[in-house]
């Protein structure tokens, strides 16, 4: 683990007023407590994070940006994951309103200093944080629970779909099967298919259970996609020669099959433009899963 | 005169003609702001996306939902382009027609971006100014696509006649070309398709009012067309029959009789007995079906077809369609957003 230079952590101090004057607001300067001045961690590995007192510039920050964290136990880690001097601090909400399951997975935030002040860049539920392999702009990817992996993409951390589980390799529908597949998405997008040859057909097997696979085809192109939600897909299977939907939805073409069973099957994964969400089998149809999705970092 | 004085004319005139109309640029930058926010990271690729949405919405014949209301908002271009950024034309499209999506949550933001972004002037991108009137102006539109290579660009009217068409079988068209309503239609094969669709409706309904199965209760119980009594239709089941058959209750007092049958033979005899108005009753009821039918809340193309409110918690938006004759149905949901509620306790962890 690389130490962070003590010169360096000093002046971010110093860049601090006293505690009493100091600005309160959500985009004054971070005041590290005297005990973890001397060192800020990065590289790859855990990144522990410890309780922090009931007043501090810490807190203060997090509560600004997060305003559940107020009245509730939070524990800190300050870590630079792009080991560029400036470090980011990760937080984590232990109060029952913030916390699920057992192991207890609480709400963990990671805010990072801007050009706009303080944001918020990544915010999921979890028991234990790991940096990461370095990514896009040198930044450290973000592990949570040892199963989720958020890349930096600049902006903010997005969930690897791929690095969840079995990826879905998309390829072009096969000539005979596009028109069958095509009905799937309704008789409006079978018109613009006929109209327009940039709308394609994309077309995966995924296996969803130890020797049962399903269909997995996406509508792509000009009109077939929204901005927001992405392009619609449809959870097939084959059943007496014609398809039967197990599943509808939309994202995008990040898909991967989890190692989680759920009934006997495994849940889908599926990326969108602004997050990710996670299907699961009901017994009948792959659903959507309550409190698995989320959206990624402030947006 | 200065010799270059007409070339300068001609090139101003040409500018004029060429260049985009700066308040056509103007709605674009608008609508992209409005639905992408500002500063919008990629303006560029927005006003695309929007320019091939519309492409889809034209091409899938979606823009019959112009017009038609919903809640208080009257649906126009700039509310379908902005409900088609969501989640994609075609699954737009499939909203509209069918009621299904994907999920609930993306049915009310479609029909939130419908109502939200509506009034927006996005003729720069449809090329078409905002008409004021109930029907479409983008029928007649051709598909467009800057993507479309093989030349195969169609017209939406036309397509719409066919389907219409198609569906039509034999049945005496007395409404005549032009039935639908005239003049709010551009096309007139669109017209004459659902003049005689409408038609073939009226026919149906004659066909039932005069069969001996159910046959509207007859004076006698007897069907128009086969003389029979009606057992089984509408006369063996009516409250009129049961009463005149003695077993209501006797604390029931019915209507008498002789005042119903009086009041039935000034109707239909005129007040000197028979049955000489019954048919001049029936051309008249006739004859004001068509009309009924082309009251119209959706620009006409649906007889009788409005978008029911989208008011509720669920978030879950129905469309209604009744086809003015008191028949009423509903396009649901699909089965997976009708999981019982049971089913979400499966995945609590």
């Amino acid at each position: 683990m690389r130490l962070f230079p003590l010169t360096a952590a000093l002046a971010l101090s110093a860049a601090g007023l006293p505690a009493a004057a100091a600005p309160q607001g959500v985009n004054a300067p971070l005041v590290m407590p005297r005990d973890r001045v001397d060192r800020v961690p990065s590289g790859a590995g855990e990144i522990r994070l410890a309780q922090i007192p009931g007043e501090s510039r810490e807190r203060t920050l997090v509560e600004g940006i997060v305003p559940e964290a107020a009245g509730q136990p939070v524990e800190t880690a300050v870590y630079d994951l792009d080991e560029d001097g400036k470090p980011e601090l990760v937080a984590r909400l232990l109060g029952p309103k913030s916390c699920e399951g057992q192991p207890a997975r609480c709400r963990t935030v990671v805010l990072r200093s801007g050009r706009n002040g303080w944001e918020k860049v990544l915010d999921r539920k979890s028991a234990k944080v790991e940096a990461g392999k370095m990514g896009f702009g040198g930044m450290r990817a973000v592990v949570l629970d040892g199963r989720e992996t958020f890349n930096w993409d600049g902006d903010g951390y997005r969930m690897d779909v791929a690095a969840a589980g079995a990826p879905v390799v998309f390829q072009d529908a096969p000539a005979s099967f596009r028109g069958p597949l095509l009905s799937q998405f309704g008789p409006g997008a079978v018109k613009l298919a006929a109209r327009s040859p940039r709308v394609a057909v994309k077309v995966a097997s995924a296996s969803v259970r130890d020797g049962s696979q399903v269909v997995v085809a996406r509508l792509e192109g000009p009109g077939a996609c929204g901005a927001v939600l992405g392009c619609p897909f449809r959870v097939l299977q084959v059943k007496s020669g014609a398809y039967v939907t197990l599943s509808e939805g939309l994202g995008d073409a990040k898909m991967a099959v989890l190692p989680v069973m759920r009934t006997g099957y495994r849940d889908i994964m599926v990326g969108s433009p602004r997050g990710w969400s996670v299907y699961g089998w009901s017994g009948k149809s792959y659903v959507l899963v309550p409190g698995e999705g989320g959206l990624e970092g402030r947006k | 005169m200065n010799r270059f004085a007409p070339r300068a004319l001609a090139a101003v005139l040409l500018a004029a003609c060429v260049l985009p109309a700066a308040p056509a640029r103007a709605s674009v930058a608008d609508f992209v702001s409005a639905t992408c926010g500002t500063p919008c990271a990629d303006p560029v690729g927005e006003e695309q996306r929007a320019r091939d949405n519309w492409s889809a919405l034209t091409a899938m014949g979606t823009t019959q939902w112009v017009g038609s209301t919903m809640g208080s908002t009257t649906v126009d271009a700039s509310g379908l382009l902005a409900a088609s950024r969501y989640a994609g034309a075609s699954e737009l499209d499939r909203w509209l027609t069918t009621g299904v999506t994907a999920d609930p949550a993306v049915a009310q933001q479609m029909s939130l971006a419908l109502q939200q972004f509506s009034g927006i002037d996005v003729s720069g991108i449809t090329g078409i100014s905002k008409d004021a009137s109930a029907t479409d102006p983008y029928a007649n539109q051709a598909y467009a696509s800057t993507s479309t290579s093989t030349g195969s660009s169609s017209n939406l009217a036309t397509n719409l006649v066919n389907a219409l068409q198609t569906s039509l079988n034999s049945g005496t068209a007395f409404m005549g070309p032009g039935g639908g309503g005239g003049s709010g239609y551009c096309n007139k094969g669109v017209d004459d398709a659902l003049g005689a669709n409408a038609q073939k409706y009226v026919n149906n309904m004659q066909s039932l009012a005069t069969s001996s199965e159910f046959g509207f209760s007859q004076l006698g119980g007897s069907a128009i067309s086969s003389g029979q009594r009606s057992a089984s239709g509408y006369y063996g089941s009516s409250c009129l029959d049961s009463m005149l058959s003695g077993t209501r209750d006797m604390l029931f007092k019915p209507p008498a009789l002789s005042s119903l049958l009086s009041q039935l033979s000034s109707m239909f005899g005129g007040g000197s007995g028979g049955c000489g108005n019954a048919q001049t009753i029936m051309a008249q009821l006739k004859n004001s079906m068509p009309n009924g039918v082309f009251a119209s809340g959706l620009g006409g193309f649906f007889p009788h077809a409005s978008m029911t409110s989208f008011e509720g918690d669920s978030g879950s938006a129905t469309t209604g369609f009744a086809n003015g004759f008191g028949l009423a149905s509903s396009v649901g949901q699909s089965s997976i957003m009708r999981q019982p509620a049971s089913l979400t306790s499966l995945f609590s962890r």
